[in-house]
């Protein structure tokens, strides 16, 4: 018995309540699940793009509740709090159900998804998430080196870096495919200030999005924040194909 | 890589290494390796590492006797019978010896400008690299390899893995399927890991901290590798004590002390892996 209880009671004088500034407010889902069953059941028959666009989870997660304070509560919670493994590992991680519960043993437990969550919790089974962003297996990307050259050594702040690829998440309820993780648009980052470029520079409109986070250090002019530290971006097959 | 960078790589061809060569100017790294044939003693414990570090497969007996090996370094073994052409040598038999052969990371290798489809060419480090996903399997580079260290996946090999043996699999390069060409990557897995790790700490990879998988489990340390760029590290050390350089011949040798050469060093290709010969009675 014991690991698991343990497991339990670690996890609970893990949560502190303070981190938790206010109740989550989802009620305005109960219209979104309908229109999950919609798409459910359109997605059987539909084109293969449908479902790469937006999977259907588990649980609808709603992205926005939790991160965009200007819509919610206050809550503000940094990506890298739930994605915790992206400034230290070469995938970003999907958060422990333990994770979750952390909060959500005191939070918002009277929501349907809370219980649908509590549910997984009891039986001890993790949440089956569907892959949003997936690469073929040849590609050897790092979350890592992008977050800690952008975030911890550029001071840019966490969302606008996420977004580079992710889009702008903190809009988003279910996370949703924004962006074509082809080579040739990596490419289009990590040759532009090459001395050969291949292509044009990406107009800034491509990658800006309004970040609200506070960055770790002042944050550069957009026009001239990639110049100097993208010249050094890696353009050799080696990088990540190996 | 465009058209225009793949022309602008073949016609590196036999002009990297020269003084004034730009494409390697501004790189930090150019990883070199030396073994030292008076320390092996053939005992395959780099083969072994190979096969566990790189997800080789293991063919079988049959398919092993048809020359189908997959493993990128092999120990070669030669038998000195005691004659040499005409000429006997002092002593009678001088038993076996061994050459453990891998890719040579040619700078000037002849496989790169072969490729159709530029699958294989030169990294800024100086590594011959071979980029799987974009291999059409046309086997010219290791029909046009002097050391035939190119192997080819004429099967698939994925059942060599039955569960539960994928669970012993390197996560950090590919599991190569059918129709496509492999080789010796200097663990690149290994430099890529050592040089992100060093990135995260602004400051270059430092002598000693990346290993290949042969160096690290050789009993003898017979393997040396290393950053050439670096002229204080290990390898570049070896190298300027054995009197080797890029572009340097065995005639230029000028003590009996410089043990190193190249293999096949006739054909020009300069190998980043130099030897050192083996000391025998009659050499002291």
């Amino acid at each position: 018995m014991d690991a698991h209880a343990s497991v339990r009671v670690r996890i609970v004088s893990d949560s502190s309540a303070s981190r938790v500034t206010a109740y989550l407010n989802v009620g305005r889902f109960s219209t979104d699940l309908r229109l999950l069953i919609l798409v459910l059941c359109f997605t059987s028959w539909s084109p293969q793009q449908v479902l790469a666009e937006a999977p259907a989870q588990p649980i609808e997660f709603p992205h926005d509740v939790h991160t965009n304070a200007e819509d919610n509560a206050g809550n503000a919670i940094n990506c890298l709090y739930c994605h915790s493994y992206a400034r230290r590992s070469s995938v970003a991680g999907i958060p422990t159900l333990a994770k979750c519960m952390g909060c959500h043993r005191y939070v918002a437990t009277d929501k349907e998804r809370i219980q649908q969550l509590t549910r997984y919790w009891e039986q001890g089974k993790p949440i089956p998430w569907k892959k949003v962003h997936d690469l073929p297996d040849f590609v050897y990307f790092t979350h890592e080196r992008h977050v800690q050259h952008f975030v911890f050594q550029q001071g840019q702040s966490v969302q606008q870096v996420c977004g580079y690829c992710h889009g702008d998440v903190k809009t988003m309820t279910v996370a949703e495919k924004r962006r074509p993780l082809t080579m040739g648009w990596c490419l289009k980052c990590h040759q532009q200030f090459q001395d050969n470029p291949v292509d044009v520079p990406r107009p800034v409109a491509d990658w800006h999005i309004n970040a609200t986070d506070q960055s770790l250090k002042a944050v550069m002019p957009a026009d001239t924040a990639h110049a100097e530290p993208l010249r050094k971006a890696p353009s050799d097959c080696w990088e990540c194909h190996k | 890589m465009t058209i225009k960078n793949m022309i602008e790589n073949w016609a590196q061809f036999r002009k990297s290494g020269q003084v004034g060569d730009e494409y390697y100017d501004h790189a930090d790294y150019r990883w070199g390796m030396v073994i030292d044939l008076d320390t092996c003693i053939g005992c395959n414990a780099c083969v072994t590492a190979c096969y566990a570090e790189n997800n080789l497969p293991v063919v079988g007996k049959e398919r092993f006797g048809r020359g189908l090996g997959m493993h990128w370094i092999r120990i070669e073994r030669y038998w000195q019978t005691g004659e040499e052409g005409e000429k006997k040598t002092r002593y009678p038999e001088q038993g076996a010896q061994y050459i453990p052969m891998m890719c040579q990371q040619c700078e000037q290798a002849p496989c790169e400008p072969v490729c159709p489809v530029a699958a294989t060419y030169h990294t800024p480090d100086g590594l011959n690299a071979q980029v799987y996903n974009r291999c059409i399997g046309s086997r010219y580079c290791s029909n046009n390899c002097p050391y035939k260290v190119r192997y080819f996946n004429f099967y698939s090999y994925s059942e060599t893995w039955a569960s539960p043996l994928e669970q012993q699999l390197n996560p950090d390069i590919s599991v190569r399927d059918k129709g496509v060409m492999e080789k010796c990557t200097f663990c690149v897995q290994r430099l890529r890991r050592a040089k992100n790790d060093a990135k995260n700490e602004n400051r270059l990879v430092e002598d000693g901290e990346v290993q290949t998988a042969c160096q690290q489990s050789c009993p003898t340390q017979a393997i040396v590798f290393g950053n050439l760029a670096d002229a204080d590290s290990r390898v570049s050390r070896m190298w300027k004590k054995h009197n080797m350089a890029y572009g340097h011949r065995e005639d230029d040798k000028q003590q009996k002390t410089e043990r190193g050469y190249r293999v096949l060093e006739e054909l020009n290709t300069e190998p980043s892996v130099i030897y050192l010969e083996r000391i025998r009675d009659e050499n002291i």
